[in-house]
Formats: C-alpha cells, sequence, structure tokens
C-alpha cells in the first residue's frame, strides 16, 4: 500500500483520516506517527481518527503543476478541531466560490494519473454543503 | 576567536546555459575567486560545496581538474540553503582553528530538469496529492494580502524592483525591467501568484574564499577583505498544529541568533540579501528577520523604502526573482553581493552607503516542516 493509501480508510461508506496522539502530551499528528514529534521517542503514540470536518485555512488555484497533475485543481490548507492542519485538495467545481473559514468535509475524488495513466483516488476536501 | 573575512569571490553569469555542467560553472566560479583572492588553489585547505541535483561528488568534480592536492572537500545538500549552508560549514571549519582558509562553491545546473513546478520530494505526501512550492508560497500570500490588507499590486511591486535591480547587474538572468501590468498579467501559476511572481529555473555557480586573521596576515590582501561577523545555520521543526503562515518564526530565530553573533541588530543593516524565491517570500523574509515590521514591507516596497537609493536596498543583486536561482549556488552569490557592495566595488548598482549587510535563506519543505533549513550570514563591521 502506498503512503498516499496508508494516510485514509473507509468507514461506513465515508473516507476518514489515520491520525495519531500521543499519550503523554495529548498532541495529534497527520499523518500517523509512530514518535511523537513534540515529545521525541519515549511516550507511547497511538492510532485515532480524525474529524471528517475542519475549517479552509488557505487555498489556491494550481495552474501549472506536474504532468501526472492535470490542471486546473485547488489545494488548501484544512484546520481540523484536534488541533491539525492537514494539506489537501479541495474539490470545488462548477461556480462554487472557496473562501477562508469555509467549512469543509472529507469526500474521496481521483487527484491524480498514475504511471499508466489509471486515476488515482484519494481524500480530498470539499465545501460542506456541497457534500453528499 | 579570530575574525572570519571574504577574501576573494566569482561567480559565472546566471542564467539558461543548457551546454554547461555544474563542474565547469563551479571551476569558473573557482578560479574567479581565487584570482580575486590573490592566492593559488593549495593555500586552500578545505572546502565544502554545496548542489541539491547534480549527483555525487560535485565538489570533487570542479576542484580536482584545478590541481586541488587531496585537500578534504565536503559535498552539502539543504535544498535552496545548499550553498549557504556550504559557506556555514567553512566558518565553522575556521573558527575551529583546523583550517585557516576555506572555499565555499554552490553550483546546480536546472534547465531541462524539471517539467511543470517544483515540488517536495516525490515521497512527500503532500506532493503525491499535488502540492508544489508556488502553492506553498500562493496560500501565503492569499493570507498575507487578506490580513494585511495589501494588494496584488503591491505584490507585484517586489517583482518590478528586483527586476529593475537585475538589469544593473550584469551576472543577472534578466536583463529588462517589468511593470506592474506585466507581473498581474503573466500567466496565473498557482493563485494570487503569476509566472512573473515566481523565480526561473537557473543554472550557474558562485564560489568564495574565507580565511582567518593568521590567514590574512600570511596571504596579504588586507585593503579588500570583507568581515563575516555572523553565520548561523537553523532547521525548520516538526508542527502540524495551524500556524500564523504570514510570519516565520525560523527565520527570526535565526536572526536574533545572527545579531547576537555579530554584537550588532537590525538597525544596524544598511542593505540585504534575501530568499525571493516568490515575491511574497521577500516579504516575509524581511519581517521574519526585523528589518520591517510584520505587516508593513509591501507598503514600504510602493514607497520605495527597499529601493537601492531608498533606506534599507533589498536585493539590489535583482535577488532570486532576477537574477536568478541555480539553488546550490544561491546562497553563495547572496555573499558575492554583499562583498561586492561593500568593497564599493558594484559598478553602476553601488549602494552609497553599504558598510553592513544581511545575508538570508530559506528553503526546503516536508509534512509538518514549514522550512527545512534556514541560514542568516552578516558581513561588514
Amino acid at each position: 500500500m502506498s503512503l498516499l493509501q496508508s494516510t485514509w480508510e473507509m468507514a461506513e461508506g465515508k473516507p476518514v483520516l489515520l491520525g495519531s496522539r500521543c499519550s503523554a502530551c495529548g498532541t495529534v499528528h497527520f499523518p500517523a506517527r509512530r514518535v511523537c514529534p513534540a515529545c521525541g521517542p519515549g511516550p507511547a503514540v497511538k492510532p485515532m481518527r480524525l474529524s471528517r470536518r475542519g475549517r479552509l485555512y488557505a487555498f489556491t488555484q494550481l495552474h501549472q503543476s506536474k504532468p501526472s497533475f492535470p490542471t486546473p485543481y485547488y489545494m488548501g490548507y484544512v484546520d481540523l478541531p484536534e488541533g491539525v492542519r492537514v494539506a489537501a485538495r479541495i474539490a470545488c467545481n462548477g461556480d462554487s466560490t472557496l473562501h477562508a473559514q469555509d467549512e469543509l468535509e472529507l469526500d474521496t475524488a481521483a487527484v491524480a494519473l498514475d504511471s499508466s495513466g489509471q486515476p488515482v483516488v484519494s481524500y480530498v476536501f470539499r465545501p460542506a454543503a456541497a457534500a453528499a | 576567536m579570530s575574525n572570519i573575512y571574504v577574501i576573494g569571490v566569482g561567480m559565472t553569469p546566471f542564467g539558461k546555459f543548457a551546454e554547461r555542467t555544474p563542474d565547469e560553472m563551479g571551476q569558473e566560479a573557482v578560479v574567479a575567486a581565487l584570482a580575486d583572492a590573490g592566492i593559488g588553489i593549495n593555500q586552500v585547505q578545505a572546502a565544502f560545496c554545496g548542489h541539491v541535483f547534480q549527483g555525487m561528488s560535485l565538489g570533487q568534480r570542479i576542484l580536482a581538474p584545478l590541481g586541488a592536492r587531496g585537500m578534504p572537500v565536503t559535498n552539502v545538500e539543504n535544498a535552496c540553503c545548499s550553498g549557504s549552508t556550504a559557506l556555514h560549514s567553512a566558518v565553522r571549519l575556521l573558527r575551529s582553528g583546523e583550517a585557516d582558509c576555506a572555499l565555499a562553491i554552490g553550483a546546480e545546473s536546472l534547465t531541462g530538469r524539471f517539467a511543470g513546478a517544483l515540488s517536495g520530494d516525490d515521497s512527500d505526501l503532500e506532493t503525491m496529492l499535488g502540492m508544489t512550492m508556488p502553492a506553498v508560497y500562493a496560500m501565503r500570500a492569499q493570507r498575507y494580502l487578506d490580513e494585511y490588507g495589501a494588494s496584488r499590486e503591491q505584490l507585484a511591486a517586489v517583482v518590478v524592483k528586483n527586476k529593475a535591480n537585475a538589469v544593473r547587474n550584469p551576472l543577472a538572468q534578466f536583463k529588462k525591467e517589468v511593470s506592474l501590468e506585466q507581473v498581474v498579467g503573466s500567466r496565473p501559476i498557482a493563485s494570487p501568484l503569476h509566472m512573473l511572481d515566481c523565480c526561473p529555473v537557473s543554472d550557474g555557480a558562485a564560489a568564495v574564499v574565507l580565511c582567518t586573521d593568521a590567514a590574512l596576515a600570511r596571504l596579504g590582501g588586507q585593503r579588500r577583505a570583507v568581515r563575516l561577523s555572523a553565520s548561523v545555520l537553523l532547521s525548520g521543526e516538526f508542527d502540524n498544529a495551524p500556524t500564523d503562515m504570514t510570519f516565520e518564526t525560523l527565520t527570526r530565530r535565526a536572526a536574533e541568533a545572527a545579531w547576537a553573533q555579530a554584537g550588532a541588530g537590525p538597525g544596524d543593516i544598511d542593505f540585504a540579501e534575501v530568499h525571493d524565491c516568490f515575491s511574497i517570500a521577500e516579504a516575509t523574509r524581511v519581517e521574519g528577520l526585523g528589518l520591517f515590521e510584520k505587516g508593513t514591507y509591501l507598503g514600504a516596497v510602493e514607497r520605495g523604502e527597499a529601493s537601492p537609493d531608498g533606506r534599507l536596498p533589498v536585493n539590489t543583486s535583482g535577488g532570486l526573482l532576477g537574477k536568478g536561482h541555480p539553488l546550490g549556488a544561491t546562497g553563495i552569490a547572496q555573499v558575492v553581493e554583499l562583498t561586492t557592495q561593500i568593497r564599493g566595488e558594484a559598478g553602476t548598482r553601488q549602494l552609497g552607503r553599504a558598510r553592513v549587510g544581511v545575508a538570508h535563506c530559506r528553503g526546503g519543505k516536508a509534512v509538518g516542516v514549514e522550512g527545512t533549513a534556514c541560514t542568516v550570514h552578516v558581513l561588514g563591521s
């Protein structure tokens, strides 16, 4: 399993991000860590599922990228209630407009093409009102 | 502890030179730096060579054909701080007393290396999702413009300034001034950044010769020696909590360490070379350094305060936006500019007051680490 596909799973038909939490300081990490970067080696770090909703901190529409990423597309930083900022693709199609502080919800979508030209599906965030 | 001096500088033109190898460009820079110092290669006791993508043993590939006789050569990779980290490593060696004359080299050939935009490492989760370096800085720009009420045109003024400075630097990649309209009308890359907000793909090399008090007395050349009073390298820390992306805490920490070494502060700085890989980066760099208050830089640029005739000229060389950004060479080239200005040898771009200058580099990204490396050097007295 690739690093990308190990960072999320489907639960009851919906995607969920797989993070971790330090048993000593309570810091939450994404993606999941074996060692807490705040504490260093020692304290136990336990896997946890992260909230499926967060707020958009900043976003950009990309018009140029590597060949495996058809443009244009949006990327953003999404702040989750656990105190984690996640960089993710933002699914925003049609005439919907993004704003900082928008509430977003986790979903899945194709984000890239693999070496044989097949779509790579990943977690994405999309405006909560537009989420299924 | 001995003072450290820059006694020789050299650099190639920066630009797109698909036919040139990093080895040959590095040799041109080293030969120029040695000639400038007035010494032979075997008076140099150690060398450090910064690069990012040039394969194994670049430093030895540059130096052995020039007649180096077995001196220790260390190759350094530290993203956009590779050259400045090579410089820092040479300073540390001289301070340790194990050598009294050393070379710092940076060389990079990037033409044809990238399809599309520069990204983090392919093993990086965010790179797999489509994150690019322009996208990271675009989001910083969006927050900065929103939070401080700055305009898209004010951001473009940084580009206009640096491209104009580059016209007066014969070694710079860009030879033409651009207008605000050309910047905001250039091809969109990652909103709100356009093509001209981004530094170009560049090839080039730069080198400096450093020595101690003892070597300066032995080698001569005191008249044109420039004292290097601070050399700091810091690494970014992991933090995936929400933070203020409009302010560079890593730059601030490195600057404070540099002021302590130099016995100086932001108020003593006459001019600066900072890592303007994107227009927005120049603002967050100089504010992180404390040269301008947080959120005020774009207005200051618009008022001409960072222009060559302003109160604190920034990137008189043209910066990365105008001079070019051959990754490994960049940090060394900044010190070439500081040295040339402080010596009063900068020709048509010579500043009226250039006694103390600061050079800043910041680079690299990884998940949870916004900037992996940051260097600050202070020159002059």
